[in-house]
Parts: C-alpha cells; structure tokens; sequence
C-alpha cells in the first residue's frame, strides 16, 4: 500500500469482552479497524489485534501517535507503547462528536458496562455508567443466548420476527433465566421470548444507567450491542425516537482514542513512543504480589517486556512505582502490623 | 506516686472527626492519656466487615474495627452517644443519626468483654438537655480520674476553647468563600496546573468523617489535585450561608450532618461560582439517602452545575471510581476551554464592532 507520507493514529479500546484497533488519518477518517474478543487474556488479544492490523496494513505504515483506552487501559498503555492513556467515556464521547457534531446522547452498550453520555453544543456535560451490576449490557444477552443454544449474531433477527413480545423481568440474570423458563413451559415461541428480553434489557437500561437523564434527540447507539437489531428497534420503541447507529459502532473507543492521540500529538508534537509493529512478536508477562510495608495491604502488579521490568502499579503510596526497587517474597507478618496508634 | 495515666481510647471514626479537639483535650486535662486508633487501612476494615452488623453503614461497620483495634490497650473506651448536632442558637431541633446513638450500647452486648464505655447521651433535640446537663456529664466523666473539681473545670474550659477554635479554623467566612471563588486564595492543596491551565473549582460534598478519610474518601481529594482541581469541603464552608439555604426547604431538614450537604448543593446551585459538584455517598446511609435525592432532584432542576455522586462502600474497587472521575475532569476541562475559546471570541469581536 502506498501512504504517500500521510500521517496515521492508532486507537486500542481493550475492554471485559471485546479488544478493538482502529487506525485513522490525519482527517480523523477510518482506515482500517479490527473487532475481537478479549476471552479474559488482554495481552494476548491485543497482540492477536495487531497481529491482524499489521497482516491488513503491513509493515510499512508508520503510526505517529497511539492512545489506549478501555477498562485494561494502563496495561494496553504498556504494552504498546501508547502516548496517550484516556478513560473510554471521553473517547467514546469523542468519537461520537466525529461522527455527527450534533449529537446530543450516546448510548453505549459493551461487553459488561453500559453508559450513557449527554453532549449538549458539541460538549459532554453529563455521563453515567452502570454500577456493582452487569444487567442491562451485552453480557446480559451473551448468557440468555448460550442458554437457548442460538448464536448471538441471530439473536437480533429472530427476535424481529416476533409481534407480541412477552414480558421478562429485566432486572437481573438470575430473575430472568426463571422467567424465562416459565415462560417457555407455557409455550411461548422463541422469538417472543428473545424479543421480550430485548425489550427488558431496553428497560433496564432506561430505569437504571439513564435514569434521570434528559434524553433529546439525535441519538447515537454504539457498542458491540448495537449490532442487535432486536435492542435496536426495542429502544426506538421505547424512546419514541429515532435511534442512529454509526458505521463503525462496534470500535468508536478505539477511534477515539486514536483522535485522542491525534489531538495530543498536535498539542505537544513528539516522537511516539509506539513499540511498533512488532508487538505481537514480543513477550509480555505480568505477575502480582501483596506488598506488606503496611496495614493497607496493596495488590501490585508488575509487568514485563521480554523479561524486562516495565512498570508496576496498585500500590497506595506509590512506593512500587520506583523500578530500582526490587521485590523479595517474604513471609508476611501480619501481627506487627496492627499494633500502635498515631 | 509514680501511678501509670489511665488510658482512655477514642474511635478515629465518625463524629470524632468533629469533635477531636474538644475530647482530646478533655481528657488529657483531666490526667488521662489519650489513645487514638490508627488510620483506617485495609486490616482494620476486613476486621470491621467481619463483625459489625450488616444493616449498618459503611462508616459505621468502619467504628467497630477502630474498636477492635483499641480494646486491647485501653482502660476506658470514649464512646459518646450524641443524638443531636452540637449547641447553640438553631441546633436545637437538629438530631444526628440514630446510630450514632445507638453504638456504645450495640458494643457492649455484642462483645462483653470490652473495656468499660464512657457513655454520656446528649440530646438537645428530644431531652432538651442544655448547658448544666452538659457539664453535669463533664464533672460525672472527670470524677473517674481527677478528685479536683477545678481540675475539671479548667478542662472543661479549654475544651470548650479549642473546638470552638477548631471549628473558626476549619469553617471560612462569606468574604473567604467569595476571594476562593475568583481563585485568589486555596483552601486546601494547591492544584497540579500545566501552564496556561485556570484550576478547576469543584465542591467535594459528604460528612466529615469520610471527607477527613483518605481510606474511606478513596483518595479523591489527592486524585482531583493532582490533576488540577481546586476543591472546597462542605465542611468549609460558611454556616449561615447554609442555614440561608435551609429556609429555602419546604420543611425542616432535621439531620444536623445532612443541612451542611444538601445547603452547600443549594448554594452553588444557585451562586454558579463553580464547575460542579462531587457527592461522596456511604452506602446504606440512611440521612445520606434523603439527602442525595434531593441533591440531585434540586441538580436536575439546575443542571448548570452537574452533580457526580459516587456511592462508596467496602466493596468499592478503585477501577470504577478511576474511570468516573477521569471522564469527570477531562469532561470538566474540556467544557472549560471551549468556554473560554467563545469568551475570547466574543470579546474579539466586541473589539471588532469598536
């Protein structure tokens, strides 16, 4: 492929159930993106997601600037190299702003956070996530799928064919799995029930993250739940308005965390500190232990690049966070550690 | 007579973050010496789940490992049961919560073998209990390890004094409050800015016992620093500006603690002097419960100002957290220069008309 010198960013969105790359242009336009899962090994994922990036792009593309984002996002940080490390409500909002500039509500819906952000005049000005519980997200559906043995690629087709959904209790895995099931005993068809349970994680979704929120049109619907179109149609009925779902919906983090990238590296221009297309040839591994220098017993992680020491982080009072200090598994002393006042 | 000094333990938890001084100073005036618990950290609140009753609020579960950590090195535990807000013209009707009151006697019967609790009930609201009542429980208090009556009244005195000093050193004045809000002065840490940046101003609301936490507080306060947030406390701020607030309501808030956070909401919602407010909420809070409803129905109505609030119990991972309060301030930061880009335009093109 020939660049002709143009300028290209990467984003890396690594979140609970899919990692996501997306790498744009200098115009913020879309060049190539890659939608895998994570299946709970994020450092893996991310170099399979290279990996598959680079076998598109090729070697040659040289990436001026990469940011990472996601609920792994310190750790994507590290492994590529990113210059920029952001939250994903503001690359999701970012993103979304790229699209259309007169958004006004996002609707995400990942893997096993949902939220909703509202922009008002180009401006974010109110966000909300969900909390402790996973309902009302892609996890959600993921469970009721398996259970029924359907792939969830289809789940949104058959529930379109449905006409009088049944009604699930929406609220909580367990409540709807007995629902569900009584609800199949009485002979209810498939697609109603899949339908009904769009409808539910909609109102869940509603009475939970949006709760309180004004929601004014356009809409934006993004996340890898956006490809439902069951939950689709299901929040245009329940909203009562239109509902638009981008293009690239399922890697809108990733996309704005290459604009992220973008947007630093113009602020402050740099060389990158991208490790290159190599990543997915280099051996990352992390190991953790319990620091006992005090009664707050942090969890550290230490992570390393082909056996080198890269960071370490988790601790309270940033003690770790000093390289040259090396860890000594010691047998911990639990006692000593209660005892005095101050 | 080479006789040891009696130890008497206090609870680094709840009210002793308002009242230190004046019971601190109490009993070490008395003769007694003072042993506080250490700073709530990670052992302490595994051993507080473990053993405080469920239905309790965090804060509350948090008492009874600072307890645990006393029992053992302490002659008398301080465990006062103050079931109204303080003294003084307005504070009559007030009450605290009802588990405050409740905790010297849910100790005593679920671990028996305590040290003996000090346990006076003060309650201006239901008993009426005033001045003489007050120093009644003093004198009764300071029988137990001084036989001087002056000796105890000094102590009274100075006790009096230092909260009373305590409480002008901590509250700030109408004018203070006005200078913080053009950025003049800080009143806690002075903000991370990079150049060029304007601080952020946001109002940290909450009771003083998780706002002087780190441990419960999630090291928010040292987060929003560092990354350039100029706070204030509702702590801080002044007191009749709050009571100014509570006529406002439609019926009394009883809940002394919980005037400070729904007045301090009312007040910024309504003088606009900052970017917005954060909420730290202690999870199964009953005044707490009330109070953040009608913070954020009264936020709904203004939504100028936004209101973040953050629930926070004992499970409550640091990641969730992290990603609310990063999105809050890029969101802050970026709300704030495009302001101040149409501002700059605005005036260029004033001076354009010209």
């Amino acid at each position: 492929m020939n660049f002709n010198g143009k300028q290209y960013y990467l984003g890396v969105d690594v979140g609970s159930i899919s990692t996501n790359l997306a790498v744009i242009n200098e115009e913020k336009e879309v060049v190539e993106s890659v939608y895998i899962r994570t299946e709970g090994k994020p450092i893996k994922s991310i170099q399979r997601g290279m990996a598959i990036l680079r076998d598109k792009l090729g070697f040659d593309l040289q990436i001026t600037g990469a940011g990472a984002t996601g609920s792994a996002r310190k750790l994507t940080g590290m492994i590529i190299g990113a210059d920029i490390v952001k939250n994903e409500i503001t690359a999701h909002a970012l993103a979304s702003l790229e699209e259309r500039d007169d958004i006004q509500t996002v609707i995400e819906i990942g893997g096993q956070d949902s939220k909703i952000i509202i922009i008002r005049n180009g401006v974010a000005i109110d966000f909300a996530m969900n909390t402790v519980c996973a309902a009302g997200t892609g996890s959600f559906l993921d469970t009721q799928a398996r259970r029924l043995k359907i792939p969830i690629e289809d789940f949104g087709e058959i529930a379109l064919e449905s006409h009088t959904p049944v009604s699930i209790a929406g609220r909580c895995t367990v409540f709807a799995e007995s629902d569900m099931i009584h609800k199949q005993q009485l002979g209810h068809p498939l697609e109603d029930i899949l339908n009904g349970l769009c409808e539910s994680m909609v109102r869940n979704y509603l009475n939970n993250v949006a709760k309180g929120k004004e929601i004014l049109p356009p809409i934006m619907f993004q996340g890898g739940v956006a490809a439902n179109v069951g939950i689709r149609e299901a929040f245009k009925k329940y909203l009562e308005q239109d509902v638009f779902v981008p293009e690239h919906y399922d890697v809108m983090g990733a996309i704005g965390a290459a604009i992220l990238a973008l947007e630093e590296m113009e602020k402050r221009p740099r060389n990158s500190t991208f490790y290159g297309w190599n990543i997915p040839d280099m051996t990352f591994k992390t190991s953790g232990f319990e620091c006992d220098g005090c009664p707050n017993i942090c969890e550290i992680v230490e992570i390393r690049k082909n056996g080198e020491l890269l960071a370490r982080w988790g601790s309270k009072c940033g003690k770790w966070d000093d390289l040259s200090i090396v860890h000594e598994e010691k047998p911990r002393q639990m006692e000593k550690l209660i005892v005095g006042s101050d | 007579m080479a006789s040891q000094k009696i130890r008497v333990g206090i609870p680094r938890a709840l009210l002793y973050y308002k009242f230190f001084p004046m019971w601190t100073t109490f009993f070490e005036e008395i003769g007694a010496k003072v042993i506080v618990s250490p700073k709530t950290n990670k052992i302490l609140k595994d051993v507080a789940v473990s053993i405080a009753p469920d239905e309790d609020c965090y804060s509350t579960k948090l008492y009874f490992g600072h307890v645990m950590a006393l029992k053992d090195k302490v002659d008398y535990l301080f465990i006062p049961r103050f079931s109204s807000g303080g003294f003084g013209k307005g504070h009559e009707k007030n009450v605290s919560c009802p588990k405050f009151i409740g905790l010297a006697e849910v100790l005593r019967s679920v671990f028996p073998d305590l040290p003996e609790i000090i346990m006076p009930y003060f309650s201006t609201a239901k008993n009426n209990h005033g001045k003489m009542k007050f120093l009644k429980y003093c004198f009764s208090i300071g029988s137990k390890f001084t036989k001087n009556p002056f000796k105890i009244r000094t102590a009274i005195k100075k006790a009096l004094r230092n909260q009373k000093e305590h409480y002008q050193h901590i509250q700030i004045n109408v004018d203070e409050l006005k200078k913080w809000e053009r950025s003049e002065i800080v009143l806690n840490e002075t903000p991370n800015l990079e150049e060029g940046d304007a601080p952020l101003k946001v109002a940290i609301i909450g009771h003083s016992y998780v706002l002087n936490d780190p441990y419960q507080s999630i090291g928010i306060m040292n987060k929003l620093t560092i990354h350039g947030v100029d706070y204030i406390t509702s702590e801080q701020m002044p007191r009749q500006l709050i009571e100014r607030q509570m006529d406002y309501l439609e019926s009394n808030m009883y809940f002394e603690y919980e005037r400070e956070i729904i007045g301090t909401v009312m007040h910024f919602l309504e003088s606009k002097t900052i970017d917005r407010i954060l909420h730290l909420i202690i999870f199964s809070c009953g005044p707490d419960s009330i109070g953040g409803e009608l913070a954020s129905r009264f936020s709904r109505r203004k939504p100028e100002i936004p209101l973040l609030q953050l629930v926070i119990d004992e499970h409550t991972g640091t990641a969730g957290t992290n990603t609310r309060i990063e999105a809050f301030i890029d969101m802050l930061r970026r709300r704030k220069n495009i302001k101040e880009k149409e501002e700059k335009i605005k005036i260029r093109r004033k001076i354009e008309c010209l």
